[in-house]
């Protein structure tokens, strides 16, 4: 694998450079929530002064219009605070969403234009953890994190700041708890993510186990093997349970830590800062804002230690969305689109491989002629599927060229040259959606008309109107409640609609049982007629009747010809008709 | 409610455990009630006009007090959360155990109604709601009433005025936050589904790439990926607008009841109602009281998904055993002999699949079913192995009723070969063991006997080698040789081979017709297929169609009778014929 998965600290600050074009549109914002979110810190942080102040000169000096006035102006603040904390919240939302919405949609359409290639190259799941958690990391550090973090470090400082203003002294004694604050912020929640990650771990294995267990149910009631299955559960199951109580027993330990550091402080402003009250060095009111201070010490604390892994996420995630955003797309502007195609194919001395070191295909020339349906025959692993993707121009040759009506088709728009080329694979590849969706995929204007009667013509009409089946009818993932058969007689419907004038037939008939078979090779009839066709196929009865047929062994053409010619060789093809014939015919 | 509590009850002789819970509760609650006692002592030495000693001894002593206070809550809370998340985890613990071993032995009719993902949701997220709402959500309930009963009542002592005056904006909050909880869940839990269909609609388009780009479908493909996105888009702004507003809505509501605790607080000791450190033990207590009243929102969704888990797990937990039990359950050696009388099938929801279905198998006589895809020929097996009963008829096994059998000794002689070839992620030794002890030497001649031993060498571990969804791909032949291997080991004198997915290379077919030879023997033998050519060497063929028998009878019977299988027979014997034109194949002259 030449895609590896970049390291979590691999990513580097400048990789959050992606996001600049996302987040521009929304300075405005930005900036606003930024504003409000000083104005709110501001008032969070002058309330404990407030409280001094309503001990120290009001209470104390029995000034009730002085407190109520003090009061009011404060209850004034927090709700200016609280409209602030609303709209910044409203803002930041927008932005984050608004940016990484776009930016999913760009990575979307990005990765349409990528070459198949790349697809084969990057398991299916891990592109999809590109479009899902990768944005969202992304999406938690602009809509929250960035914010946070400013916000947080500057609440911090203003607390200090002024503990330091009101009473230095007592400022260093409840600092003198911080280490305790430090050993539960870093060294206690480390150990408590890597407890949960083995929980985590062991839990997708007990959830494996179980989602296999359930599909395999029949053979594992049919082989008696529900003790044995049920004891297999049981030990991870145990381990579970095991890495749980261990999570729990680290876990424990961090709310009573975070108490106790707080309770502590408490003590010791009491044991300190009373005496200085007594000694009149210091005032009861100092002492209630230092207590409300150290209450909320914590909250910044924690979040910005969340920031610092939402961050540590979201440059791992800039780093694979960036690595598929300066992948080369197979796009390309420039070329002429290909007119219409009559249907002259030729390979012209090409050889391929997927890796360079590689070949697959070595020298492959052969012509078809417009209407001619060809037939491509050897073993899993020949290269016939080779020939295929390249002729769809999924990939290119390393050497040699492929015309079509005599151009090559790599001179030429990839999209128009698509578009008049049909591909039926032995997946059949449906798409959750309604029946009609499915059959126009290429043809998104065909009429209601016109689909029915590609139904009827691969033989599916009659069963769909016989169960009441509508072209509404929604396939759910896959098309999976629709048989095998009928998923493939659907990709037969969405071939011809989209009227190709090069059809190519991968293994297309593999999974259909022989009765329906019967039926297919009626539509196949049809749908070959007219265009030229390239057929994989391990059924004699369709290779039979193609106007050439190529025999590939590792990469090589070994024979071309009719199937009488090549029996008449009595070479590999022959050979291998003779093995299709296991039963002797009486 | 009830299942809840059933759920809980699981977690037997834990009395101790639970005990040391509650303490820890108790300690923590009644560790919030002192702490503002005791600062109201601090702050009224500071005014009491008492000597200087006296007070400073107070402020020590509460000073002292606090410290003692932290080592001992401390040790109690964690207590508190360590037994009762515990007491969660056994609860999950217990509740997987009884459910996957429910799962396990459930008849067949359990999962026709219900998808995997389904019951997967239930085994997972279900067992997940009530290890919460048995651990720490059920603790956070009890801490909180303690806390806000005990907490009243110590305001109500101090000042009964102030503390009505404080708690004028609880019920708002409680309100505010109750009606946040009913309205965000809801929200989180479509948020969640429509991001399942963002997830879908990515997945389905790059793993049918090549499709989307053969069909030049890309521009609507973005379209429609860009609609579920906006979609889940809506659902984020939705939730965004809610919870922006609601949060700092009770933060407004709680800063609010302990600024009138410090005004209202503060004209009462001007008036010289109450002391300074009174004062400031109420803004305390109502700081302490936000928390509890906050989350009776939350705390009460979570309880009521537990409950709702609860319900879901005991469905399954409850869920009848079609398959009766025979009062004196037969336990012998089955000889093979099988009989269909009569048998009419329907499954749950209504469809019949087999229709009075008669057929007699004589002992060591293979019978191949044949006919299209929903003919009723897997459900046949199904009944036979008594994966389900049959609605009408009955079926003997040497004129014994299949519910009289004991249901494991029948089974475990009843060998099966499954269409789909299943194989679990393990090695190839466990696949085919099924977790039974057998000899190296069986296993070697059962993949010797299903020509499976070439390339189980070929693999990096040889039988050792991990396969399945998280090992390493298998072709389609590979994977059925493997099964064949696991029914040969089994010896059982009556097979099941479900021969109707074919998808394999012609070399390959002709390997496995000898491993079937090998199968075959000695055997009762029901086949199910499509191809003729597996058919034509049957004693008995049966033709299907729509559940019930079109055709019956030998190959040359059928033939000679000119009906389905005769035409069966032309349409896949005209992909050989043309051998037998161009005279290649010497059996068939010979034959002809």
């Amino acid at each position: 694998m030449t895609n590896q998965e970049p390291n979590q600290r691999e990513g580097k600050l400048r990789d959050l450079l992606i996001l600049v074009p996302y987040v521009k549109p929304h300075q405005a914002k930005l900036w606003s929530a930024v504003a409000l979110m000083i104005v709110s810190s501001l008032v969070s942080i002058a309330l404990p002064m407030f409280m001094r102040e309503a001990v120290d000169t009001h209470i104390m000096a029995h000034d009730l219009r002085g407190l109520v006035s003090l009061i009011a102006i404060a209850f004034a603040l927090i709700i200016v605070m609280t409209v602030a904390n609303i709209l910044r919240g409203r803002l930041m939302a927008k932005m984050g969403q608004d940016s990484i919405r776009t930016l999913r949609d760009d990575l979307f359409a990005y990765m349409q234009k990528l070459p198949v290639q790349f697809f084969d190259k990057i398991p299916v799941g891990k592109l999809i953890t590109r479009l899902t958690s990768d944005v969202d990391a992304l999406r938690d550090l602009v809509g929250n994190a960035i914010v946070a973090m400013v916000i947080d470090s500057l609440r911090l400082v203003g607390f200090l700041v002024l503990m330091f203003w009101l009473d230095w002294r007592l400022t260093v004694i409840t600092l003198l708890i911080s280490p305790i604050l430090v050993y539960a912020m870093t060294f206690l929640t480390s150990r408590i993510r890597k407890a949960e990650d083995q929980v985590r771990e062991q839990a997708s294995l007990v959830n494996a186990n179980l989602q296999e267990s359930i599909s395999g149910i029949k053979v594992i009631q049919g082989f008696q093997a529900e003790e044995h299955f049920h004891e297999q559960f049981q030990v991870e199951n145990h381990s579970l349970l095991q890495a749980g109580m261990k999570a729990i027993a680290t876990y424990a330990f961090f709310w009573p830590t975070i108490d106790l550091a707080w309770i502590l402080s408490i003590a010791a402003i009491f044991l300190f800062g009373g005496q200085w009250v007594l000694d009149g060095t210091t005032t009861p009111g100092i002492l209630v804002a230092f207590i409300a201070y150290t209450d909320q010490f914590f909250g910044p604390l924690r979040s910005l230690s969340q920031a610092y892994r939402i961050i540590q996420r979201a440059l791992a995630g800039a780093v694979r969305i960036k690595r598929i955003m300066t992948t080369e797309t197979e796009v390309n502007k420039n070329l002429k689109p290909m007119p219409k195609i009559i249907g002259r194919v030729e390979f012209q001395n090409v050889t391929f491989g997927y890796d360079p070191g590689e070949i697959v295909l070595h020298d492959i020339s052969f012509t078809a002629e417009p209407g001619q349906t060809v037939a491509l025959v050897g073993h899993t692993g020949a290269g016939k599927t080779s020939i295929i993707n390249l002729l769809c121009r999924f990939y290119d040759p390393i050497e040699g060229r492929i015309a079509v009506d005599g151009l090559n088709i790599q001179e030429h728009d990839l999209e128009s040259y698509r578009r008049q080329i049909g591909l039926v694979l032995q997946e059949p590849f449906l798409f959750s959606g309604t029946l009609r969706d499915n059959i126009r995929f290429g043809a998104p204007q065909a009429t209601d008309e016109q689909i029915w009667d590609a139904l009827k013509t691969v033989g599916l009409a009659e069963t769909f109107i016989k169960n009441r089946i509508t072209l509404d009818t929604i396939l759910t993932e896959r098309g999976a409640n629709f048989s095998t058969g009928q998923r493939q007689l659907l990709s037969f419907a969405r071939a011809l609609i989209s009227d190709p004038r090069i059809l190519i037939l991968d293994e297309a008939t593999a999974h259909v049982d022989t009765l329906t078979e019967q039926k297919v090779q009626q539509a196949l009839q049809k749908l070959l007629a007219g265009r030229t066709s390239f057929v994989i196929a391990h059924r004699l009865s369709t290779i039979r009747s193609a106007d050439l047929i190529i025999v590939i062994s590792d990469g090589h053409i070994l024979e071309k010809g009719t199937h009488e010619e090549l029996l008449a060789l009595k070479g590999e093809y022959w050979q291998l008709c003779h093995s299709q014939n296991i039963v002797p015919v009486s | 409610m009830q299942y809840l509590w059933r759920a809980y009850k699981l977690v037997k002789n834990q009395w101790g455990r639970r005990a040391l819970a509650g303490l820890g509760m108790l300690g923590d609650s009644i560790g919030l009630i002192i702490i503002p006692l005791i600062t109201r002592d601090v702050f009224d030495s500071f005014s009491s006009g008492a000597p200087l000693s006296e007070s400073l001894a107070t402020v020590r002593i509460g000073a002292l007090y606090l410290l003692a206070i932290a080592v001992v809550r401390g040790f109690l809370v964690y207590m508190e959360i360590y037994y009762q998340e515990g007491t969660g985890s056994y609860i999950s613990h217990d509740l997987r155990k009884i459910l996957f071993k429910r799962v396990l032995y459930l008849p067949f009719s359990f999962f026709d109604t219900r998808k995997t993902g389904d019951l997967m949701s239930i085994l997972t997220q279900d067992v997940d709601a009530v290890r919460d709402g048995t651990g720490f959500v059920i603790m956070l309930i009890f801490v909180n009433i303690i806390t806000f009963v005990g907490v009243s009542a110590a305001m109500l002592m101090l000042h009964p005025w102030l503390t009505l005056v404080v708690f004028a904006s609880f019920p708002f909050l409680a309100c505010l936050a109750y009606w946040y909880s009913r309205k965000i869940g809801p929200l989180y839990q479509k948020l969640q589904e429509q991001s399942g269909r963002v997830h879908t609609t990515a997945q389905e388009n790059i793993s049918g790439i090549r499709v989307v780009k053969a069909f030049t479908r890309q521009k609507e493909e973005q379209e429609k990926f860009s609609g579920e996105n906006r979609m889940f888009y809506e659902l984020s702004m939705k939730i965004a607008r809610l919870s922006t507003f609601a949060h700092p809505s009770m933060d407004l509501l709680g800063t609010v009841s302990s600024m009138i605790a410090l005004a209202a607080g503060g004209i009462l000791v001007i008036r010289g109602e109450i002391t300074l450190g009174t004062m400031i033990a109420f803004t305390n207590f109502a700081n302490t009281l936000i928390w509890p009243v906050r989350s009776v929102g939350w705390l009460s969704e979570m309880f009521q998904r537990a409950i709702a888990g609860a319900g879901r797990i005991y469905q399954v937990v409850d869920a009848k055993d079609w398959l009766e039990v025979p009062a004196d359950p037969v336990v012998k050696a089955v000889e093979g002999e099988i009989a269909f009388d009569n048998v009419s099938f329907s499954y749950a929801n209504g469809e019949e699949a087999v229709t009075s279905f008669s057929l007699r198998i004589p002992k060591g006589s293979t019978v191949c079913l044949l006919g299209m895809t929903g003919s009723g020929k897997t459900t046949i097996a199904n009944l036979l192995a008594r994966f389900y009963d049959p609605t009408e008829g009955s079926i003997t096994i040497d004129g014994i009723d299949i519910r009289s059998w004991d249901l494991e000794c029948l089974r475990s002689q009843i060998g099966f070969v499954f269409q789909d070839n299943f194989l679990f992620s393990k090695s190839i030794r466990d696949n085919i063991t099924m977790g039974r002890e057998v000899d190296e030497s069986a296993i070697q001649q059962a993949i010797e006997a299903a020509q499976a031993s070439r390339f189980i060498a070929e693999l990096p571990q040889g039988l050792d080698t991990v396969v399945g969804e998280r090992g390493i791909g298998l072709s389609g032949g590979e994977r059925q040789r493997i099964a064949i291997a696991r029914a040969i080991l089994q010896g059982p004198p009556i097979l099941i081979f479900d021969d109707s997915s074919a998808s394999l290379d012609m070399r390959t077919e002709a390997h496995l017709q000898q491993a079937l030879d090998q199968l075959y023997q000695n055997r009762t033998v029901l086949v199910i297929a499509q191809r003729v050519s597996t058919a034509q060497n049957a004693d008995q063929i049966v033709v299907m169609d729509s559940g019930r028998i079109v055709e019956q009878g030998t190959h040359e019977e059928l033939l000679a009778k000119g009906g389905v299988y005769a035409e069966l027979y032309r349409i896949q014997s005209e992909n050989m014929s043309l051998l037998v034109e161009a005279e290649v194949n010497p059996r068939d002259q010979s034959g002809a």
